[in-house]
């Protein structure tokens, strides 16, 4: 991708993030959609600072739920994330702990594995560049090899690189970084990254039900083309919509991951099929299939993301935990039985 | 439902077709459909029951280009051994150095290429190295054509684990599976850690034809598609008094050396 630092527009090429625009990027719409959430963002950010006012501090309370669901102002992302996933609980309750992982003894095979994996995370954001001051991989490295450490049975499995990504990007913190990958792998998550990866086959099949129940006309057109769930959603639970969706979308997404727990990724993954419903059955074949549920993930009804968070809790309709933890148990006794 | 049909019959009635999936060949699986046939799991393009082909009509693939044949190829290998480069490079002729992310999952490419004057669209499947995700890959190869195996000329590892690899392959892919051993880096000649005699030794020892490759020249990329392409081309529409197709002498002469030693 040629790097344009010529013109005045350059600001414009990178986003807030620091990850570099398409070169197809539609700024008109982009721009449009922006002015309308820069509102929307505003009111929000007075809501939060009475919210936080004076205290850093945050009861689970309905009113907090609904707040978070609105989406939480980039000033305070981090330390709400901090606070509502327990990470700022546990990092408070075990100082010195990551600093002391990263001085451990190392596993080499660990260590060489997270390498390969450090240039090819987020190429395409300038923070993540060696040429980058501070160059994010560093911190990138240590939180990886640090929770590699901690969480042995885990390790490291592709997909946490970019998670582990973007936690630096909101965060700019390692520590917090490390505390909030812990509590998104050990609390919120299912086993989606053990070895077996038992949990993300689970939810895989999980969400096939949860479409068989909802969009059943979906779910027919992949059972009659044979088209397997993990491949058109793999990615969607491992890599918690990074690179799927939108930087903003998914951010407002992990708000309500951290608050409301796993359960979010299915409303996420239930609008983009329900919402596309007639699209996706125009599909005739496999590939087509594959290519259409690439498609739903782009385009303004993913990027306007006010709008699309405030679906995720309507279209679907009701999901309770109740319903999602008896397929989990259902699907995960298929699994094992299939061995 | 699809209407896509494969090959156009050129050896006259038989339609010999090896349109993906294999189970769709209406009469199972002669030398024209290389695959077993087992309802398999994954069942691109064509209809299960798919009975008669179209013969003489080519089939128009999504996106919009057409094709005689069609097969699946998979890309397998460690993490980091250049698999998304490799068919980043095929597809699009580019190589953009840093610009790669690692894979996760899995994922495929179409690319129709012309074998022998026949349009050959090729299914090119691209998985994570990360032995954890094997479990949900090693689904599809079952109903692949083809495989590549790549490894890492700089990292020796890489080379090591290809023993691992086929014996996984042995256990989940076709008997009949297309293989090919591919040594890719071949442009780091500064970090060469595994030479080019070790590679072919031990293609030699598994009966694979084998090649050096290198994603960011280019070398021999082109040549082992179409190496692949055109064995199942073979395979799958013979013409009677046409000589055998020999893989391995057809890589032995088109191959090109990645510096001095050869030419």
């Amino acid at each position: 991708m040629a790097r344009r630092e010529d013109g005045r527009d350059w600001a414009y090429r990178v986003d807030p993030y620091g990850f570099e625009r398409p070169e197809d990027f539609d700024y008109a719409s982009y721009e449009a959609f922006f002015s309308r959430y820069l509102v929307v963002l505003t009111r929000r950010a007075i809501k939060w600072s009475k919210l936080l006012k004076g205290n850093n501090s945050i009861q689970k309370s309905l009113k907090v739920k609904r707040y978070i669901r609105k989406g939480i102002p980039n000033e305070h992302r981090a330390l709400v994330w901090m606070i509502v996933s327990g990470a700022q609980t546990n990092m408070e309750q075990n100082p010195g702990y990551y600093h002391r992982l990263l001085e451990g003894e190392k596993n080499a095979k660990l260590l060489e594995a997270i390498k390969t994996d450090i240039n090819r995370t987020f190429p395409d954001n300038v923070k993540f560049r060696t040429t980058a001051d501070p160059c994010l991989q560093h911190a990138l490295y240590n939180v990886l090899v640090a929770y590699g450490h901690h969480n042995k049975a885990v390790g490291y499995c592709q997909g946490m690189n970019f998670i582990a990504g973007y936690l630096i990007l909101i965060t700019k913190n390692e520590e917090e970084s490390f505390w909030l990958l812990d509590a998104l792998i050990g609390r919120i998550l299912p086993d989606y990254y053990s070895p077996a990866m038992l949990g993300l086959k689970t939810d895989q099949e999980v969400l096939g039900e949860l479409v068989k129940m909802k969009v059943p006309a979906v779910a027919e057109l992949m059972e009659r083309h044979g088209v397997m769930w993990t491949l058109v959603v793999s990615r969607w639970f491992i890599c918690l919509f990074i690179d799927i969706l939108p930087v903003e979308t998914v951010l407002r997404i992990w708000d309500c991951l951290f608050y409301e727990g796993s359960k979010i990724i299915f409303r996420v993954a239930l609008t983009l099929i329900k919402q596309n419903q007639a699209f996706i059955l125009e599909a005739t074949n496999f590939p087509d299939i594959c290519d259409k549920f690439k498609q739903i993930t782009k385009g303004t009804f993913v990027t306007e993301c006010h709008s699309f968070m405030q679906k995720i809790f309507t279209d679907p309709g009701s999901l309770s935990m109740a319903t999602i933890n008896k397929l989990r148990e259902t699907c995960r006794e298929k699994l094992l039985s299939q061995g | 439902m699809s209407r896509k049909k494969a090959a156009r019959s050129k050896g006259g009635g038989a339609a010999p077709s090896a349109a993906l999936p294999p189970a769709a060949q209406g009469t199972g699986r002669s030398a024209a459909a290389p695959r077993g046939s087992s309802a398999a799991a994954a069942a691109p393009e064509v209809p299960r029951n798919g009975g008669a082909a179209a013969a003489g009509r080519p089939s128009l693939s999504s996106s919009g280009e057409f094709y005689d044949l069609a097969f699946k190829v998979m890309l397998v290998g460690d993490s980091g051994v250049g698999k998304t480069c490799l068919l980043v490079r095929f597809k699009d002729g580019a190589f953009l150095a840093g610009s790669f992310i690692s894979t996760v999952g899995i994922d495929f490419r179409n690319k129709v290429l012309t074998v022998d004057g026949v349009k050959v669209k090729l299914q090119i499947w691209d998985t994570a190295g990360q032995e954890r995700f094997r479990s949900v890959t090693h689904a599809y190869y079952r109903d692949a054509h083809a495989l590549l195996l790549l490894y890492d000329v700089t990292n020796k590892a890489s080379f090591d684990n290809i023993q691992a690899w086929l014996t996984e392959i042995h256990e989940y892919a076709q008997q009949d599976v297309v293989l090919m051993l591919l040594g890719n880096k071949v442009d780091s000649a500064q970090d060469r850690v595994v030479k080019r005699e070790d590679g072919e030794k031990l293609a030699k020892e598994y009966g694979v034809p084998f090649m050096e490759t290198s994603a960011k020249s280019g070398l021999n990329v082109e040549l082992a598609f179409t190496a692949i392409a055109k064995e199942l081309k073979h395979r799958s529409m013979k013409l009677p008094n046409e000589p055998k197709f020999k893989l391995h002498d057809y890589v032995k002469k088109e191959v090109r050396g990645s510096g001095c030693c050869r030419s």
